[in-house]
């Protein structure tokens, strides 16, 4: 007889998906089964394979893998794209194929009472063969087409999870379901057999599709609440973008960065912070792109790589721009201090472009990062994957330690505000607008700080114009007011002396 | 025409000593030379594995071709000559008695 053994605390056994690992605060709970629910395409089977290698790759935890569904050798194909050589794991004993695949030809007639142990007995063969700590079985809806009964297939997966828990090892299955947002999975399957349970979607929202993941429930332990996105591409299979599960403690620094232009830090309060974001904000032609130019070229001239993603012109663009205002970023591109990525908005979805440049970010190590612009990126959203992006980004560049300015074009011309503005708002730490103000028939330029988080900064509405020098920022406009409603109105002088002069002090 | 029936069982379970039971049964209901083979999944996994076994017990008919599988206890007796027997190669003798040995079958929940 065994000794009564008392019951461990759940422990987590680490995915090693990128983002996962967060959203399920320290992986998947370790030797219990986690079901993984999703429609048709939605990524159950990658993510389960990618379970498999990661543990190989990143822990050395051996795997066993079960198909249903697909013969193995499709399996085995299918995800050489992403670099995986499953047939070479398979060779040095690292990952086991039991292939339980319906074999063409060979139905299978019922006659009498039948249990799983055949399987279960291949798949035990297969975790010893191989010392095995993950198993994945892919996709279990296929059984019930292979067997008439669908309460006896219940019971046996039932008895095949215990069996598999027994024996220590942690179980990823993969189930089918009908609807992104309805039952949980075909055949009912997870009341009887999982603990956990992950939904995978990927639903279609105004023409766009975008790719979430759920945890649903872990038996007895925490985790991540809600639906987070992320993408599948062919270099890194799932990237799980865990937006608010990102830890909001970044360090806070003092130090201060010059924007580019003097008149401009001076404004702030004596430059920009080292790890804050900036939102430049204005209408076309209103000098964004200047003000980026300018940011990246403080940057270079401190020495720092600087780095520029642009979504509204191509390289040579910029660089003919820049030496129009006197910056050759040409040179610093060849120095290695620059570097600008180019790309249209609507080459990927959001998540993907979340994904390349968190990888550009990772591989160039920057200390200054710029996105011309931000609504470019809008134009190819939904809000909500708008705002969840930009919540990505930044708190990428905070976590990183990297400043940040955003530039965001308004769509009217004088005054108004953009749907980037009223959803980054809150999320910047600084935003600077820039302005065309008409006065008397001739229009100018006026640029204030709207908001400097953590410091002091001018309230004044400063002109300014843009010369071969680059911006140059003048006096504060003086009486005129209503500038950033887009309605500027003149006050003469001597207009506003009568207004001191009409009301009498009391005596 | 060579005639071969693979019977996977686990162990020695009650349901797969009915399933040898009545494969012994089959015997007298087959005509000419079959050949049986018995594997216990627990002591050959890897045969499980080659014949794509899940169930047990399952009764393959190796040869003649094509390859057919009856999952179960073989409790069902008259289906499980349908599905064996077929004008390839194995055939039902005659004088097969019918007995009603298929009566002490376990019934499925």
């Amino acid at each position: 007889m065994n000794p009564v053994k008392r019951p461990e605390a759940i422990r987590k056994l680490e995915v090693g998906i990128t983002g996962f690992d967060q959203i399920s605060e320290g992986g998947i709970p370790e030797g219990r089964t986690t079901m993984v629910v999703g429609t048709a395409g939605s990524g159950k089977t990658l993510l389960a394979l990618q379970f498999l290698v990661e543990g190989v790759r990143q822990y050395e935890d051996a795997g066993v893998l079960v198909t249903f569904e697909e013969p193995g050798d499709d399996l085995i194909r299918n995800v050489e794209s992403l670099g995986w050589d499953l047939a070479s794991l398979i060779e040095q004993n690292l990952i086991a194929v039991v292939d339980a695949s319906e074999r063409p030809g060979e139905a299978i007639v019922e006659a009498g009472a039948f249990d799983f142990s055949a399987l279960l007995a291949r798949i035990e063969s297969a975790i010893r063969r191989v010392d095995a700590k993950r198993v994945i079985l892919d996709s279990v809806g296929a059984l019930f087409s292979q067997f008439a009964d669908s309460n006896i297939v219940r019971r046996e997966l039932h008895r095949l999870a215990a069996g598999m828990r027994e024996l220590g090892v942690t179980v990823l299955f993969t189930s089918e379901r009908p609807d992104d947002y309805g039952p949980i999975s075909r055949f009912g399957v997870e009341e009887f057999v999982a603990d956990n349970v992950v939904i995978l979607r990927n639903g279609l929202e105004q023409e766009k599709r975008r790719r979430t993941i759920e945890i649903l429930k872990f038996r007895g332990v925490s985790h991540q609440k809600g639906e987070y996105p992320f993408t599948i591409d062919a270099t890194s299979g799932v990237t799980i973008i865990p937006l608010s599960a990102m830890e909001l403690h970044q360090r806070s620094s003092e130090v201060r960065i010059s924007s580019g232009n003097s008149e401009l830090d001076e404004m702030c309060g004596g430059g920009l912070f080292q790890d804050s974001i900036v939102l430049a904000s204005g209408a076309t032609g209103a000098g964004k792109t200047l003000m980026v130019t300018g940011f990246m070229d403080a940057g270079i001239k401190a020495g720092e790589r600087s780095l520029l993603f642009a979504y509204e012109e191509s390289p040579e663009q910029l660089f003919r721009n820049a030496a129009s205002w006197g910056i050759d970023l040409k040179a610093a591109e060849q120095t290695g201090l620059f570097k600008v990525v180019a790309r249209y908005p609507e080459s990927m979805s959001l998540e993907d472009h979340v994904v390349k440049m968190k990888r550009e970010i990772a591989a160039f190590e920057p200390s200054r990062v710029a996105v011309d612009s931000l609504s470019a990126l809008e134009r190819v959203s939904t809000l909500k994957s708008f705002r969840e992006f930009v919540i990505g980004v930044t708190s990428y560049f905070k976590q990183e330690e990297i400043a940040g300015m955003f530039t965001n074009t308004t769509s009217m011309l004088l005054g108004g505000e953009s749907i980037t503005e009223a959803h980054i708002s809150t999320i910047t730490d600084s935003i600077i607008l820039l302005r065309y103000v008409e006065i008397l028939g001739e229009m100018k330029r006026g640029l204030t700080v709207l908001k400097m988080r953590g410091s002091w900064h001018q309230k004044a509405i400063r002109e300014y114009t843009i010369d071969a020098g680059g911006m140059q920022i003048q006096e504060p406009f003086h009486n005129v007011s209503g500038i950033l409603s887009g309605s500027p109105t003149c006050t003469p002088l001597v207009e506003k002396q009568r207004l001191a002069e009409m009301f009498e002090p009391l005596e | 025409m060579k005639r071969l029936l693979r019977l996977y069982v686990t162990g020695r379970s009650a349901r797969s000593l009915r399933a040898i039971e009545k494969l012994t049964l089959l015997r007298e209901d087959l005509e000419g030379d079959v050949e049986f083979e018995i594997i216990d999944v627990l002591e050959h996994p890897e045969f499980a594995e080659d014949d794509n076994v899940l169930a047990t017990p399952t009764l393959i008919r190796l040869q003649p071709l094509p390859i057919r599988k009856i999952v179960g206890d073989l409790g069902d007796r008259e289906k499980v000559l349908e599905v064996l027997v077929d004008s390839i190669g194995m055939s039902r003798r005659a004088e097969s008695p019918l007995t009603p040995h298929e009566d002490k079958t376990e019934k499925r929940p």
